[in-house]
């Protein structure tokens, strides 16, 4: 009897193990400060800053944020061609995203690319935190290219208030004031 | 002007007719513009393709805007347009994202509605329209119909100590719910002020109900420290009170403010360390022990006048 019994007290131990382990929720996210933002870094614009704020920024400040700039630009041009908001979450403040979130419907992928060429970067206003900012891009040369080859150029004036959320500078709020053809080719 | 370059990389199966930037019309800017030795075989050519497709059926002609607008309003106007009698699809890319239009057709009629609950981010948008053969993009200037909006008001710092010289900085934008940023007078989407802040502690919501608004103004450190010896009835013991206690404008200071007594008495120097409630500090003593005592209270560097137990 008792050569019957260890060996079912294992295989329901096993079993049980097993069931245990199945039922754990599969972790898909990986936490923040493991995040690598790929599309960030693969991305590489132009830009010149300029800065007029009152209270000026210094050095490493202006560095972060040209660098986050960068960083929303690709998310930007991600988003406006893909149209997946996934990736680019952490480049907008909550109540931005929220209304991304809200227009937003599943499996509508653009067909129209967006890359942004070069950026002429003016720094409005800095908070003295260094957790807000206004800036205004009063040439950012836009490239389009439509499904049948066809390539646009834009140059954009671009207003954006930033704030310093997390690890980053985030999109509160932005606006395009203008944005007219390119004559010639950059 | 517009400046196209055709990509060679991409030579989808979309039409010829492609009426980018046009109001259903046809760009035909690139090809008659290039210089080519042998332009007047190619011109002929040209006619000769005109000819041939004039005499096809209208399914393959492009879909005609019969109301075309430089600028179109979100949830407000609706686009019509005249198309070949296949079913058509649509989409638009705004500055920001890609949003679904409502559609409708009968027959040759098509209406495409630019809806979004909340708005979008305005500028220079892209209508696509696609049937099974062929794809279409017009552009316009796509707008939300309203532009009510709320202030951002963001100030820095945010906590202001009564010890400081009280001025603020304050940011100012507007945004619509979209993330638009709306001008705060003609001309200007920015600002920033100096502000001089009351000297009365509280918790202020700034201008414009947002996270980013409320501030918060602390009092400083004490100014003075007032000290007093009270004996309890019961004879055999003492108060030794400090307060109240208030920095230089007034204000009461924090609960919990580390409030040090130091007592000398006999050559031999005690301390007794308590925390401020309600602007007082307190600490309760033998009189035995107190008598001949002198005593005196400290919070960092400020001091009390001593004194002495009879």
């Amino acid at each position: 009897m008792i050569r019957y019994l260890i060996p079912s007290f294992c295989i329901l131990v096993s079993l049980l193990l097993f069931s245990r382990l199945q039922l754990q929720p599969k972790q898909q996210e990986i936490p923040y400060f493991l995040n690598y933002d790929q599309l960030a870094a693969d991305h590489q614009s132009n830009i010149e800053v300029h800065v007029h704020a009152a209270r000026k920024p210094n050095e490493a400040q202006v560095k972060q944020v040209l660098q986050d700039y960068d960083a929303i630009w690709a998310h930007l041009n991600y988003l406006y061609w893909k149209d997946d908001l996934l990736p680019g979450r952490e480049r907008f403040t909550e109540q931005f995203y929220k209304n991304l979130a809200s227009n937003y419907r599943a499996g509508g992928t653009g067909e129209i690319q967006r890359n942004d060429l070069r950026h002429d970067l003016h720094i409005i206003n800095w908070s003295r935190d260094g957790l807000a900012c206004h800036l205004i891009d009063s040439a950012a040369v836009l490239e389009y290219q439509f499904p049948n080859g066809i390539l646009r150029y834009t140059e954009a004036k671009v207003a954006f208030s930033l704030v310093f959320q997390g690890d980053n500078w985030r999109v509160d709020a932005l606006r395009f004031l203008e944005e007219k053809d390119l004559t010639a080719v950059p | 002007m517009t400046s196209f370059r055709p990509n060679p990389r991409q030579r989808p199966p979309y039409s010829l007719l492609h009426p980018l930037f046009q109001n259903g019309g046809i760009n035909r800017s690139q090809p008659i513009q290039q210089k080519n030795p042998h332009h007047i075989y190619l011109l002929s050519m040209l006619i000769l393709w005109m000819i041939v497709t004039s005499c096809q059926q209208s399914s393959s002609t492009a879909p005609r805007w019969i109301n075309p607008k430089g600028t179109i309003l979100l949830n407000k106007d609706t686009l019509r347009f005249d198309v070949p009698a296949v079913i058509w699809k649509a989409k638009i890319n705004t500055p920001v994202q890609t949003i679904h239009p409502q559609i409708m057709q009968h027959g040759s009629k098509l209406w495409i509605i630019p809806t979004a609950s909340q708005g979008v981010i305005e500028g220079l948008s892209y209508l696509t329209l696609t049937s099974e053969e062929n794809s279409y993009i017009i552009s316009f200037q796509l707008k939300n119909p309203s532009r009510s909006g709320q202030l951002v008001d963001t100030r820095s710092p945010k906590t202001v100590n009564t010890d400081s010289s009280l001025v603020q900085q304050q940011l100012l934008h507007a945004r619509d719910s979209a993330g638009n940023l709306l001008p705060l007078k003609p001309g200007s989407l920015f600002e920033e002020n100096q502000l001089a802040l009351s000297s009365l502690t509280g918790t202020y919501p700034g201008m414009s109900d947002t996270k980013y608004s409320s501030y918060y103004i602390e009092a400083g450190t004490v100014h003075t420290i007032p000290i007093k010896l009270i004996p309890l009835p019961n004879q055999r013991q003492v108060i030794v009170e400090a307060g109240p206690l208030q920095d230089r404008v007034g204000n009461l200071i924090a609960n919990g403010t580390l409030l040090t007594f130091f007592g000398e008495k006999d050559n031999q120097l005690l301390h007794y360390e308590t925390v401020s409630q309600d602007a007082f500090a307190r600490i309760i003593l033998p009189i035995s022990e107190v008598q001949g005592m002198k005593i005196h209270a400290q919070i960092a560097h400020i001091e009390s006048e001593t004194l002495i137990f009879p």
